[in-house]
């Protein structure tokens, strides 16, 4: 579903996901760490790995809650895949 | 034309020497700039592809091409590119008000700009319609160009000897800039003065100090570039430390104006032989005196120190004078004299009667300086501003410097003063005229007069006014959109009528007198101030405080629910506060209080009981305490996220009557009835709007029977404001009703909150600092909005939503805001970000600078104990960078030490607190109240705050760190804080927190980065001394933070300690 640049990303925003334990779309961002300030700098890691921008209605607590629901929203900004 | 004309043609040009570098050394860098280096050829190469490109997107090629940026790659290929098309530059500074850079856009006809991505988000704002704007990304709004290798020109476009080379803007008698046009001729004779004076050759590397739009820029850059040598720019890190940032870099040419030797000598860089690589030193601008040129002689004992001098008018420089034991015999002043006027220029002195005076004597004559030759620039963008600058003898045109000098027989110069009221401050020109003409415009200012008198050998602008008796801070706004920042007064008196000379006329003499006496009070009673002339006391009178005579400051409001109703009578209709559900004005803030109170002690709360107030950020919050005021009862904020551990301490030592909460609690309050805000509300909302009975005499007209509050004291507790987060027993700062009020009122008094702020609030009103938001906009009658509850990440939009003008931030949040602007540049409405909790990361000031053009960033230093200790005065925003401002006014800070004896300034010792400001102490702690509100024998309570500073000679403190922050290590004494900023100083990394060493664990540092620990270690072992290096660093992705936002110490300890365990 996602892809390992995405994973690598997220990875480095979740102090408390051990790197053993896969990322699946219910891992909660926030119960593994990821807070509000780390809501930015994952919005502006991802914005520079894709290329992408993501929408103000896009900024929502719901956007980043599970790894599901960021790549779902990551995934429609991205264009049409070749 | 052939292509030898051509290259004729560019030898007479500006960008003709750049070409002259190119060819000597064309793979030498042309410049560095934040670490990046760019070659000449690679210099050129942009240059002739930014020039290509421009050219291709307008229709003709440009007269003008201005350049909206200042000391940066792109201010640098840009002012080439734009002679790169043949056209003259126009140096635009970012950081000037929008309105004298749209004046100068105009005047000069610029139709095409050059700008980084910093500025284009400001420039759109700017520019008139169709104008064609260059990024070096393509970046940007509007019709923007993205740089097109393949539209590179084949080579720079000539210029006519005649054509501008640049048009710079100077101060203007009439209220407006005057534009003046630089030839490339005038350059070129310059050049040609430079070039057979001097041996610049491809190893120098100069200093690059002036703003691009102050011509000395122009030395830097084309001295350089003529000689194959290296354009250094120096930040004013680097100028605090020059010896270390002059041997890094390899600087052998300095050029600055005079003042920042003041700034190299206090920084500890003016040591004998500090400087020794430099083989030149110049300074120009302003007046140099002998002492700062002997003491910068003896730092750098291999240059060639000079003076030199001229206007804009006549070409960046038109004399020099070379310093030595021998130039004192010919100072004035203690001034340096500026030398002989250039060769190949003629010149004459005008006597007082404007007529010249005679030469043909032997001894030393003095005049008016006038000077005539190739530098001499034609005239100015408005012809009519030519009026009295020129002079005409002898069938020639003379330029009026303005200047008084006085002439030597073999036709050296000294320096003796202004001709007439301009006057040089910190290297720019200042029409006193000017300023005049700006305070004048200030509603409330009937008259005004700026004078400059000279002290302490300094010019120093002060103003004058008539009319109201407005605050130095309101008048102080008003130019900030009006004047640039170096031409800002800082002194400021209110009269009730001008003094007039005999002829009716202002008399501005006795003005200049009388200021000069007020800036000269000597030192008053404060301890260890020394010889400074500049007492802080004086300053901070003039500049700040003492302003609002009959005001609030001297007569602060001192119940919390008079401040609002004065608010509701002055400003009934404005809106007071505003949430993600709706808003209230002033009046209907302060009748739902009162119906707020009513229903209150329906509860059965009264005088002094406690009510505790757990809510998100909603506006309710602001009538329920100003109700709670009413009653001379305690508002009792907790954040919505505290833990029930420490709920239920707080409910034990608190034994509040009621709760006021969010939802229904169940039974987290224990045997407390807890009342959903909603079910308040509704009863609140029907006594609000019910008609009052109609014969009961206290009815307010708005129909609510008000609450008595005759019963309520000063010094009634009006707030408990519990600290979050330690492991120890809750502890409440109570907070009584008057020193709230006057610390709200000085707080205002500093900041200036203005009826048309919106101040938008997300920091929880638990937090004292969100809380007194509410004190601060009732105060100014501005309006309150609380953020709706969304994520961070949501910041930027929020504030663009709101309009929001002004953000009190902690450093979390305006870091991230600063990443916010980075992904979605563009304009805000944010004038002020006001910052407390801990220091801000100069990194992240220099974000909001650039990310919020025109918006002030102010630093603030202060404990719940007396809540504000400082505020750096937001008009000294770019002074001191380290330190947190001056005291409120009305409050004493000392500095003492161990054993309590009082500390002479620059000595760090305890900040100690004294003022109407300072609290009532901690709840039901009498020992800790003892202890750190320590009564003194003078009667006076002295609040120990625990934190460890200084202040420097002008009463500015400087914070260095908790008591627990500071500590010993192999012997040294050192702070957490300092090694803290040396860590934030390393690229990538992006929080750091030092735990001092204990018995069982050496200095540790924890950064938030992506870098090896080995490498953040290796980084700090060059910025600090080796005791001050930790022994271990642990690298994370993130920081755990508080609920406040502040990174939280113990939490990195008990991480720490249970891997070790």
């Amino acid at each position: 579903m996602t892809d390992p640049q995405f994973e690598e990303i997220l990875r480095g925003h979740l102090p408390f996901l051990p790197a053993d334990e896969p990322l699946t779309p219910d891992t909660n961002l926030t119960d593994h760490g990821l807070d509000s300030l780390g809501i930015v700098d994952l919005l502006t890691a991802l914005e520079g790995q894709y290329g992408v921008a993501f929408v103000d209605d896009a900024l929502t607590r719901e956007t980043f809650e599970t790894v599901g629901s960021l790549w779902s929203v990551l995934d429609g900004l991205r264009p049409a895949a070749v | 034309m052939t292509g030898t004309a051509a290259t004729d043609r560019l030898d007479g040009t500006l960008h003709g020497r750049f070409l002259r570098g190119l060819a000597i050394a064309p793979d030498r860098p042309a410049f560095r700039v934040g670490g990046r280096e760019v070659s000449y050829a690679q210099a050129h190469e942009t240059a002739l592809t930014w020039a290509g490109t421009l050219l291709d997107g307008l229709s003709a090629p440009p007269a003008t091409v201005g350049v909206f940026a200042n000391k940066s790659a792109e201010a640098y290929l840009g002012t080439l590119a734009a002679l790169y098309t043949g056209a003259a530059v126009v140096p635009l500074h970012p950081d000037f008000p929008a309105a004298r850079n749209r004046y100068a856009l105009t005047a000069a006809g610029v139709g095409a700009v050059v700008t980084d991505g910093r500025g284009a988000g400001a420039l759109a704002e700017l520019l008139p319609d169709g104008a064609t704007v260059l990024t070096p990304d393509g970046s940007g709004a509007g019709r923007v160009l993205r740089p097109r290798p393949e539209l590179a020109l084949a080579a720079p476009r000539p210029a006519d000897p005649d054509d501008a080379a640049y048009i710079l803007f100077t101060s203007g008698s009439t209220g407006v800039p005057k534009g003046v046009r630089i030839r490339h001729s005038s350059n070129r004779h310059y050049f040609s003065v430079v070039d057979g004076r001097y041996d610049f050759g491809p190893d120098d590397v100069f200093s690059q100090t002036f703003d691009l739009t102050f011509d000395c820029a122009m030395f830097d850059l084309f001295g350089a570039w003529g000689s194959g040598a290296c354009v250094q720019p120096v930040p004013l890190r680097g100028l605090r430390t020059l010896p270390a940032f002059a041997a890094e870099h390899g600087l052998t040419v300095w050029f600055s104006a005079p003042s920042a030797i003041d700034v190299v000598r206090r920084t500890g860089g003016l040591a004998p032989g500090a400087l020794a690589g430099l083989r030149y030193s110049f300074f120009a601008g302003e007046p140099l005196r002998c002492a700062d040129a002997d003491e910068w002689q003896r730092a750098a004992p291999d240059a060639a120190v000079e003076n030199l001098y001229g206007p804009t008018e006549l070409t960046i420089t038109v004399s020099g004078h070379r310093w030595s034991a021998a130039s004192t015999a010919r100072s004035a002043n203690g001034i340096v004299p500026i030398g002989p006027v250039h060769p190949g220029h003629d010149h004459l002195l005008l006597g007082p009667d404007d007529r010249p005076v005679t030469t043909d004597v032997a001894d030393p004559v003095e005049g008016e300086l006038c000077v005539t030759g190739p530098q001499m620039c034609a005239g100015y963008l408005d012809p009519a501003e030519n009026a009295g600058r020129f002079v005409e003898h002898d069938g020639r045109t003379f330029y009026r410097t303005g200047d008084r000098v006085r002439r030597f027989p073999d036709g050296e110069l000294t320096y003796l003063g202004r001709a007439d009221d301009q006057v040089q401050i910190s290297g720019l020109r200042v029409e006193l005229s000017e300023v005049t003409h700006a305070v004048r415009t200030c509603p409330g200012v009937t008259d005004a007069a700026a004078v400059a008198p000279v002290v302490d050998g300094e010019p120093r602008l002060f103003v004058f006014h008539t009319g109201e008796p407005l605050p130095a801070a309101t008048i102080a706004r008003h130019l900030r959109d009006l004047l640039p920042a170096g031409m800002l007064p800082r002194h400021y008196r209110h009269l009730d009528a001008m003094p007039l000379n005999p002829n009716r006329k202002t008399d501005r003499k006795a003005l200049k007198e009388r200021a000069a006496a007020l800036l000269a009070v000597p030192a008053g009673g404060g301890a260890g101030k020394g010889s400074a002339p500049m007492t802080p006391e004086v300053d901070a009178g003039n500049a700040q405080l003492d302003q609002p005579a009959g005001g609030r400051v001297d007569q602060p409001a001192r119940y919390l629910h008079d401040i609002l109703d004065t608010a509701a009578a002055t400003w009934p209709d404005s809106t007071a506060i505003s949430d993600s559900t709706g808003a209230w004005t002033y009046a209907e803030v302060a009748r739902l209080s009162h119906a707020a109170a009513g229903w209150l002690r329906g509860q059965g709360v009264r005088r002094g009981d406690r009510v505790l107030v757990q809510l998100p950020n909603m506006r309710h919050a602001a009538p329920l305490w100003f109700a709670l005021s009413r009653l001379g009862a305690v508002f009792v904020p907790l954040n919505p996220g505290m833990k029930d551990f420490h709920l239920r301490s707080v409910i034990a030592d608190s034994e509040p009557v009621l709760a006021l909460v969010a939802a229904d609690p169940g039974d987290r309050f224990g045997a407390v009835p807890a009342v959903p805000v909603g079910d308040c509300w509704s009863a609140v909302q029907d006594a609000a709007t019910t008609p009052a009975d109609a014969t009961s005499a206290d009815a307010t007209p708005t129909g609510v029977v008000p609450v008595d509050s005759a019963d309520v004291q000063p010094d009634d507790p009006v707030a408990f404001m519990y600290t979050s987060g330690s492991t120890a027993a809750p502890k409440a700062v109570v907070l009584p009703q008057a020193p709230v009020a006057f610390a709200a009122a000085g707080i205002q008094a500093m900041l200036g909150y203005r009826p048309d702020d919106v101040v938008f609030c997300r920091s929880p009103l638990s937090f004292d600092y969100g809380l007194y938001q509410i004190l601060l906009a009732t105060l100014a009658g501005a309006e309150l909005a609380l953020a709706a509850d969304e994520p961070e990440v949501r910041l930027l939009r929020q504030l663009r939503s709101t309009g929001a003008t002004v953000f009190p931030a902690v450093p979390s949040l305006a870091t991230a805001l600063v990443k916010l602007l980075a992904r979605d540049p563009g304009p805000t409405s944010l004038r002020m970000v006001t910052n407390t909790g801990a220091a801000l990361p100069q990194a992240v000031i220099d974000g909001l600078r650039a990310g919020l053009p025109g918006a002030q960033v102010v630093r603030m230093y202060g404990t719940t104990e007396c809540k504000r200790i400082s505020i750096m005065p937001p008009d000294e925003e770019f002074d001191r960078p380290d330190s947190v401002g001056r005291p409120l006014p009305g409050t004493r800070v000392r500095i003492l030490d161990a054993d309590g004896a009082e500390q002479p300034p620059g000595e760090v010792g305890e900040i100690v607190v004294t003022g109407p400001h300072v609290m009532a102490g901690y709840w039901k702690l009498p020992e800790l109240t003892a202890r750190t509100f320590r009564l003194h024998p003078d009667g006076e309570v002295r609040l120990h705050t625990g934190d460890y500073g200084h202040v420097d000679t002008d009463g500015y403190l400087y914070f260095s760190g908790r008591r627990d922050d500071m500590f010993k290590r192999k012997g040294t004494r050192m702070s957490s804080i300092e090694i803290e900023a040396a860590a934030m100083d390393v690229p990538g990394v992006r929080a750091a927190a030092v735990l001092p060493p204990t018995d069982t664990r050496d200095l540790t540092i924890f950064v938030a980065a992506d870098l090896p620990p080995t490498t953040v270690l290796r980084e700090l072992a060059v910025r600090l001394e080796p005791a001050k290096v930790p022994a271990v660093c642990r690298v994370l992705a993130e920081f755990p933070l508080t609920l406040n936002g502040k990174s939280a110490k113990q939490q990195l300890t008990a991480m720490l300690e249970a891997e070790t365990r």
